[in-house]
């Protein structure tokens, strides 16, 4: 399985090749070697607010954006999970019993959802299923330029934001971060990037335009995605 | 005239004259052109991202050993498994190898234009392994036993009407279902028994990235992330050209991508995945491999002059702007690679003598090289193939006859005029002996569908005559 003759000859090929005169100002010497991190600075224009870019740009790509407090955060959630388990219950596909919110075992997610009276499976006990109505999960950070989640396999694994019909994530306000630029930087920083399998930057609910290029909304993925922002 | 040549000429003229397909495409591009001038108010300075790109591609191809060598490591460091394809069918075949050892009978796909380059749902359909596509312009044209007609759009040739006939005759949706809601429902829910049960999962990859072993892909439906996900094997094909060194650098390519590809500000999903699922994550593949594939890109690398065509982050911009697919469509070129980009880069990936007529698909117009977010000089590459097209001879006698005689007429002002004459003399004999257009029309390529009149009389005549009648400046000018 391990035998590939092929490495060697591409990668010679690409040595001959490289050593092969380049245009002039495009030649291997002449390319600036830009620091890490900088790509896209002065790329795109400041953002003076980050929470109302952010809300902004959540409105635009459809993600469904709450605004709550310690007071009335338990409550928002409750609100959002029971609205979704009648949805479930109410369709007419048989196996509704079977059906559970997935939640990332988490402290903060295991408090809020103390109160919650729907059937909760927790990713310590395995992977969403695919009759599961909701997962509910942590981000790592948010993105303000483009109303972006990011999520790592550590939020309750690969599928938990995009097998379930519904992802609601729950994130504080200080995880707000202006550009994709500080996005990278953090996780990075993190260590995320290393001891993790996944990320994905999730921007609004699942989407398809390929019939005429009409916008439909939850091809693969959720068709509905909310944030709890706790403020 | 090679094969494929011929083909193209006979699809090239059939959807010229298909003015319902063109409109179809009119209507995406109107809606593309939107979306994308409005994407591009998003940015600072467009230019100056663009300039950026191709400073970080220039780059990363320049060292490209150096790069895939530590993409490869970092993999490896992530318990991933790195393969080198020299050629399409050691592609193919690893591919087919790992689904055999896994005794894989069901095999999904996102989209990947390498796997169309290399033909491999039909290699792991022939073997024996069902393979379904996922994203839903892929899966539309599956049914449909087409390729993909567009890089970014794969059914942009399809109505809506079409689609839902399709779909009653392949997945049994009552007739009637016709809204584009509705379509893409019946697809979910006909797929989702697919992810749930497939054995192996197919991507490609939009970047590498050398610094951190990970592939980068990018998506709105969802399609893809469940496609890593679900099966307990995941093999990633790809091409050797698609590494960049940083991830930091996908913070401008990211929104370049998605503002180029479709006008969004950001795509729904961009995803990176380091080899298979670790001990402690929820879920995940057993097993991650990476195909990096050649075919001819190194060959395209030793060509230092078109080098830059292995920046592409294939975007299809440069399909979007292009008059002449708008006019002959995406299926017509036969590569997996259509439009501007597949005419420059084709011939290089699989030989002038059999492709290099792809790069005469052009107008010379400049859009695409205009539009380009990583700035190929993609018209001038497609100028240069024709060039070696000559230079090898791999054009028609009578083409290098005709161009003799232009460059003898032309070279000299008395010598122009007279053929000028003569020119315009025979073609009113040859208008007066034979019916326009008709298979004795030695113009008939031309005149088959348009009127080829000869004026009356040369410019220069006409200007003699003009300025003849200005009094004080009569004679003046005439001659140069």
């Amino acid at each position: 399985m391990d035998a590939n003759p092929g490495r060697e000859r591409i990668l010679e090929r690409i040595r001959a090749a490289l050593a092969a005169e380049p245009p002039p100002g495009r030649n291997r010497g002449n390319i600036p070697n830009r620091d890490a991190g900088l790509s896209a600075s002065g790329v795109f224009p400041p953002i003076d607010d980050s929470l109302a870019r952010f809300r902004a740009e959540c409105e635009a790509n459809r993600t469904e954006l709450h605004l709550v407090t310690a007071e009335d955060e338990a409550a928002c959630l409750r609100e959002l999970v029971e609205q979704e388990r009648l949805r479930a219950e109410s369709s007419a596909d048989p196996g509704a019993a079977e059906r559970r919110i997935f939640v990332q075992d988490a402290p903060e997610l295991r408090r809020l959802m103390e109160k919650s009276s729907a059937p909760v499976r927790w990713s310590a006990a395995g992977p969403p299923q695919a009759a599961d109505f909701a997962g509910l999960t942590l981000a790592e950070v948010l993105v303000a330029r483009t109303g972006s989640v990011l999520i790592t396999a550590f939020e309750g694994g690969r599928t938990a934001s995009v097998l379930p019909p519904v992802h609601i994530v729950y994130a504080r306000v200080a995880q707000l971060v202006s550009g994709l630029g500080e996005a990278i930087e953090h996780v990075q920083a993190s260590g995320r990037v290393r001891d993790v399998s996944m990320l994905s930057l999730i921007t609004g609910p699942s989407r398809t335009s390929d019939i005429e290029k009409m916008l439909v909304l939850g091809a693969h993925g959720p068709r509905r995605l909310a944030v709890l922002l706790r403020l | 005239m090679s094969q494929a040549e011929r083909t193209f000429d006979r699809l090239a003229a059939r959807a010229a004259r298909d003015l319902p397909q063109q409109q179809i495409i009119r209507n995406n591009i109107v809606t593309y052109d939107r979306a994308f001038d409005a994407g591009r108010q998003r940015f600072a300075d467009w230019q100056a991202a663009r300039t950026r790109c191709h400073a970080i591609k220039a780059e990363a191809i320049a060292h490209l050993d150096e790069h895939l060598l530590q993409f490869e490591e970092q993999v490896q460091a992530r318990g991933g498994h790195v393969f080198w394809a020299e050629t399409a069918g050691e592609a193919r075949d690893y591919i087919l190898g790992v689904a055999r050892r896994h005794g894989v009978r069901l095999a999904i796909k996102s989209k990947s234009m390498v796997s169309e380059e290399v033909h491999l749902a039909a290699a792991l359909q022939a073997a024996g392994v069902e393979t379904v596509e996922t994203d839903l312009g892929e899966y539309i044209v599956q049914l449909r036993h087409e390729p993909p007609y567009h890089i970014v759009t794969p059914a942009m040739h399809l109505r809506r009407e079409q689609i839902a006939e399709l779909f009653h005759r392949e997945l049994n949706t009552p007739p009637g279902t016709e809204s584009a809601e509705e379509l893409a429902g019946a697809a979910r829910v006909a797929l989702r028994e697919k992810f749930l049960t497939a054995g192996m999962g197919i991507t490609g990859a939009n970047f590498l990235v050398a610094d951190t072993g990970m592939v980068a892909i990018t998506e709105n439906e969802g399609n893809a992330r469940l496609t890593f996900s679900l099966p307990p094997v995941h093999v990633v094909l790809t091409g050797i050209e698609k590494v960049i060194p940083r991830l930091a650098d996908l913070a401008l390519f990211w929104p370049v991508l998605s503002t180029a590809g479709t006008g969004q500000a950001i795509t729904c999903y961009n995803s990176l995945i380091g080899g298979p699922r670790r001990a402690g994550e929820t879920d995940g593949p057993e097993e991650f491999h990476v195909v990096l594939l050649d075919n001819g890109r190194t060959t395209a690398l030793a060509d230092a002059e078109r080098r830059d065509l292995l920046h592409c982050i294939r975007c299809g911009a440069c399909l979007n702007v292009c008059p002449v697919f708008h006019t002959i469509g995406g299926h017509a070129y036969g590569t997996a690679y259509p439009g501007p980009i597949g005419a420059a880069l084709v011939p290089l990936l699989q030989g002038l003598e059999g492709f290099g007529h792809l790069s005469f698909a052009s107008s010379l117009c400049g859009a695409c090289t205009e539009i380009c977010p990583v700035e190929i000089d993609l018209h001038h590459h497609l100028v240069r193939n024709r060039r070696d097209m000559a230079s090898k001879r791999l054009r028609p006698a009578s083409e290098r006859l005709g161009l003799g005689l232009w460059r003898w007429a032309a070279s000299d002002a008395g010598r122009f005029e007279r053929a000028g004459n003569l020119l315009r003399r025979l073609l009113r004999y040859k208008s007066a002996a034979v019916r326009e257009g008709s298979h004795l029309d030695p113009f008939r390529p031309w005149t088959r569908w348009r009127a080829l009149a000869p004026p009356a009389e040369s410019f220069r005549e006409w200007w003699r005559r003009e300025r003849a009648g200005q009094p004080g400046r009569a004679g003046k000018g005439a001659g140069n």
